[in-house]
Formats: structure tokens, C-alpha cells, sequence
């Protein structure tokens, strides 16, 4: 059960910020730069907005708090992806892609048929 | 600590205590971070799409979000409260003038005469105008639906079209006789529509509960919608017979103040009260601030509405009359409201708590 995430259906947000934390874990803005870098410039988080949605996933136990780090003074927090985030984004990923080929494979057929 | 953090710290103020003890300095070190060279310039301001996102995360966060400590959590239900009962007299409400429309348009056949209503030629612009304008009351209706069932963006695309309507509907009418008193009157009145439209919009922001209500929640106010409108067409149908009486207006005069939709509401507020306050006394168990301060919110846009209609400045004693009853459900709702605020911030979970959104 992935609480409010399967509830709602994952926003494409929740998605790239969990995509982010798969191959390391990252503080805030490190997590807003990488899902600007994933979505190639077209999701840019505002803090605000980011820890929003920090928050959905931290209370569905799809991220949680890896370490604490001071830099420059500041306080950074490090997230790390769980198992159970893991789990959630690979059905997520499942899911898209079946939607995409489903797309892609009706494409075709339009393509096949001459109906372009 | 630079001008910029300083003013972004002060942006944060927007949120719960709780929250920024647990977030405040990660999120100005990740705000920082991304504002790169601006945090030298001593002129540098947060973007208003940065504080429109700690504005909507606090907006979240202080109404039940996630992680959100219990007090929060109370404050949601009685927003969201708030906006089913608001959106349900309005449901209600909606039936009524649906019907009425209906009749001005020959639908329907009233035992009574509504007077000539203009409603533009056939197929003219001004037709049109008069059809979306008679007709929008059902966006009420189907907001209240979709809010219901569970469709909560289906419900706040409805309200904010049904507000949308009502304000244009005034703005063409008010623009070709402006007087400042017909629009603050207007303003009284339209509050019984935004207070419950923004508790919609704030309520249910994407971390509430989706909760689809039995199918009696969703037809008791279109069910009272019809009675009412029953009960409003016999009324008009003894209210004509009577004007012709040489004894008019009567005990019509202490029946009219009851009679336009802040008056239903004073009458249904008020009984939903008392009702509420016996359950509070006798069983425990029903306790909840979700309820009583849901009708305390409700009750302030009421109070302002009936008090649009009284009238200082006539002394005949018809308007006497009006303005005793008035007084009387003015100061029954200030009874009432203040007792409901004070039951359910008594009943309100103590503890602004540690957030438990990174635990």
C-alpha cells in the first residue's frame, strides 16, 4: 500500500524527485537541480513547492532523511530513495511505459493504414 | 545573514511554528543555494512565485497536509466542512432558482404570476446572456455533486464558475447605475459564496483525504431544494392573495426577513446550533471542532448578509417591523456563533507538535 501516492496516482513531480534519489541521495536544491536536469528545463521545483512535495513522500515511506550536513554554515539535508519509493517509482515507470506503448503502437497502426 | 535571507525567512513566517522548526533551514539553505549570485545584491527580493509556493505549501500544511500535527489536521476537516455545507445551502438554493427559471421561461407553470421578466429576444445575444445568467445556479448543484462523490476539482471548476457568473451577472447591472450602497451590500451578500468557494479551494488541496460521501449526503440538499421551492411557491401564491387584503402586509412582515437566502441560512445555522450543542451535552462521543467551528466560519458571512437588509432609513412601521426581526436573528447568530467558537476551539487537539514529515 503506498498510501496517498496510490490513492491519488503519482503526480509527474513525485515521479522525478523519486527518480532523483535513485542512484544517490541529495539535499534540496540538489534534488530541484536534478529534476530540472531530468525533465530537461521544463520542471523547475520552487522550494516551497519541493518540500511539499518532500513531505507526500516522506509520510507515504517513499523517501526518508539519509544525513545531515552543514556547508558554507547552512544546514542541508540529505533524502534518500526507500525500498518501498523504489517499488512505487518501478510501477510508476511500468505503468507509463504501457501507457507510451500503447500510444506508440496505435501511432503506427495510423501510420500503417495510410490515415496520417 | 544577507537581505535576501532575511526577507525569506520572513516569507516563511507563513508557516505553522511546527513546520519551521523541523524545515526553516534546510529550505533557506536550498533557497540560497538556487538563488546563486542574488544572495549578494542587497536589493534582491524572493520571487513571488517562490512565496506563492511557501503560500501554497502553508496553505497545506496548516489545513492537514501531510505530516501535518493534529490541530492541523482539525483546522482541514473544518474547512472542508466548511465548504460541503456551504456548497450544500447553495445546492439547495440552486434547486429553487432553477425551478424559478424554468417558470420564467414557460417551463414551468406556477399557480402564481412572477411578473414580466426580460429575458431578451429569441436567439439574441441578450438571450443568451439571461439563459447562462438563470441557468448558472446549477453549477452549485453540480459542485455540491462532484464534491460528494469525490471529485473535488470537478467541484471547485463549478464554484468558481458559479462565483464567476454571479459577479459578472452584478458587475453588467451595477455598471449602468453605480451606487457605492448597492455594492456593499452586494459584497454582504456575495460572501455566503466565497467563504464557502475559498474553504473549497484551500480545503481540499492534494493531500486531503478523498472522501466520497453515501449518496443521502449527496441528495438531502437537492431533496430540501425541491420541499423548499414548494414551500416557496405556495408562500408567493398566499403572499399574492394576501397583498390584496387591505391588512398587508401583516404577519408577512415578520415572515419576510426569513425569507431570502441569508434568512434560510440564519434559520438553518441556527438550528444546526442548537441541534449540535444538545448532541455536544448529551453524548460525548460526537464531540468534534470540526463541526461547531464549520458553522462558527459559516455564520459570520450570514450575520453580514441579513445585515445588508436592514433599512435606517425609513420609519414606517412595515420597515419597523423588518428591522426588529433582523436585530432578533442578528443577535441569535451572535449567540450562537460565539458559543459554537467556543466549544470547538475547546474541543480543538492541543499542540502545535513537531511536524513528523522527515521522522
Amino acid at each position: 500500500m503506498l498510501g496517498r501516492m496510490k490513492a491519488q496516482g503519482m503526480t509527474e513531480q513525485a515521479f522525478l524527485v523519486l527518480t532523483a534519489l535513485v542512484d544517490e541521495s541529495r539535499h534540496g536544491y540538489g534534488i530541484a537541480q536534478e529534476v530540472e536536469r531530468l525533465s530537461e528545463g521544463r520542471v523547475r521545483l520552487k522550494i516551497g513547492t519541493l518540500y511539499g512535495v518532500i513531505d507526500r513522500l516522506a509520510a507515504d515511506e517513499l523517501v526518508a532523511l539519509d544525513r545531515e550536513e552543514a556547508h558554507r554554515g547552512r544546514l542541508r539535508r540529505y533524502y534518500r530513495l526507500t525500498d518501498r519509493g523504489a517499488r512505487a517509482l518501478e510501477a510508476e515507470a511500468v505503468r507509463l511505459a504501457e501507457k507510451a506503448r500503447y500510444a506508440t503502437e496505435r501511432l503506427r497502426a495510423r501510420h500503417a493504414g495510410g490515415t496520417a | 545573514m544577507s537581505p535576501l535571507e532575511d526577507r525569506y525567512r520572513r516569507v516563511l513566517r507563513l508557516l505553522p511554528p511546527s513546520y519551521r522548526a523541523e524545515r526553516e533551514e534546510e529550505m533557506v539553505s536550498a533557497f540560497l543555494d538556487a538563488s546563486g549570485s542574488a544572495v549578494d545584491d542587497d536589493d534582491a527580493w524572493p520571487r513571488w512565485s517562490e512565496i506563492a509556493s511557501v503560500a501554497a505549501l502553508a496553505v497545506r500544511v496548516r489545513l492537514g497536509g501531510a505530516g501535518a500535527p493534529p490541530r492541523s489536521l482539525a483546522w482541514g476537516r473544518t474547512v472542508r466542512l466548511t465548504a460541503l455545507a456551504g456548497l450544500g445551502f447553495q445546492a439547495m438554493m440552486g434547486c429553487v432558482f432553477l425551478a424559478q427559471a424554468l417558470d420564467v421561461y414557460g417551463v414551468l407553470a406556477l399557480p402564481y404570476a412572477n411578473g414580466e421578466m426580460p429575458i431578451g429576444e429569441p436567439a439574441s445575444a441578450e438571450r443568451a446572456w439571461h439563459l447562462s445568467r438563470d441557468l448558472a445556479p446549477a453549477l452549485w448543484i453540480v459542485g455540491y455533486i462532484a464534491l460528494t462523490r469525490g471529485r473535488p476539482r470537478v467541484a471547485k471548476v463549478a464554484a468558481v464558475l458559479g462565483l464567476t457568473t454571479y459577479v459578472a451577472d452584478f458587475v453588467v447591472s451595477w455598471t449602468s447605475a453605480p451606487e457605492m450602497s448597492v455594492l456593499a451590500d452586494w459584497v454582504s451578500r456575495s460572501l455566503m459564496l466565497v467563504v464557502p468557494t475559498l474553504a473549497l479551494l484551500a480545503g481540499f488541496h492534494r493531500d486531503a483525504p478523498a472522501r466520497r460521501h453515501p449518496v443521502r449526503v449527496t441528495a438531502l440538499p437537492l431533496i430540501a431544494g425541491a420541499a423548499l421551492f414548494l414551500v416557496t411557491a405556495v408562500s408567493s401564491w398566499a403572499m399574492v392573495t394576501a397583498s390584496r387584503s387591505p391588512q398587508w402586509p401583516g404577519v408577512w412582515a415578520w415572515v419576510w426577513p426569513w425569507l431570502p437566502p441569508s434568512g434560510l441560512s440564519c434559520l438553518a445555522l441556527l438550528v444546526a446550533g442548537v441541534a449540535y450543542v444538545v448532541a455536544h451535552l448529551s453524548t460525548p462521543r460526537w464531540r468534534s471542532p470540526a463541526v461547531p467551528l464549520a458553522l462558527a466560519i459559516l455564520t459570520v458571512p450570514v450575520m453580514l448578509s441579513q445585515l445588508s437588509y436592514l433599512n435606517l432609513n425609513s420609519g414606517d412601521q412595515v420597515t419597523g417591523t423588518f428591522n426588529a426581526v433582523i436585530v432578533v436573528q442578528l443577535l441569535a447568530l451572535l449567540v450562537s456563533g460565539l458559543t459554537l467558537a467556543v466549544i470547538g476551539a475547546r474541543t480543538l487537539p492541543s499542540g502545535d507538535t513537531a511536524s513528523q514529515a522527515v521522522s
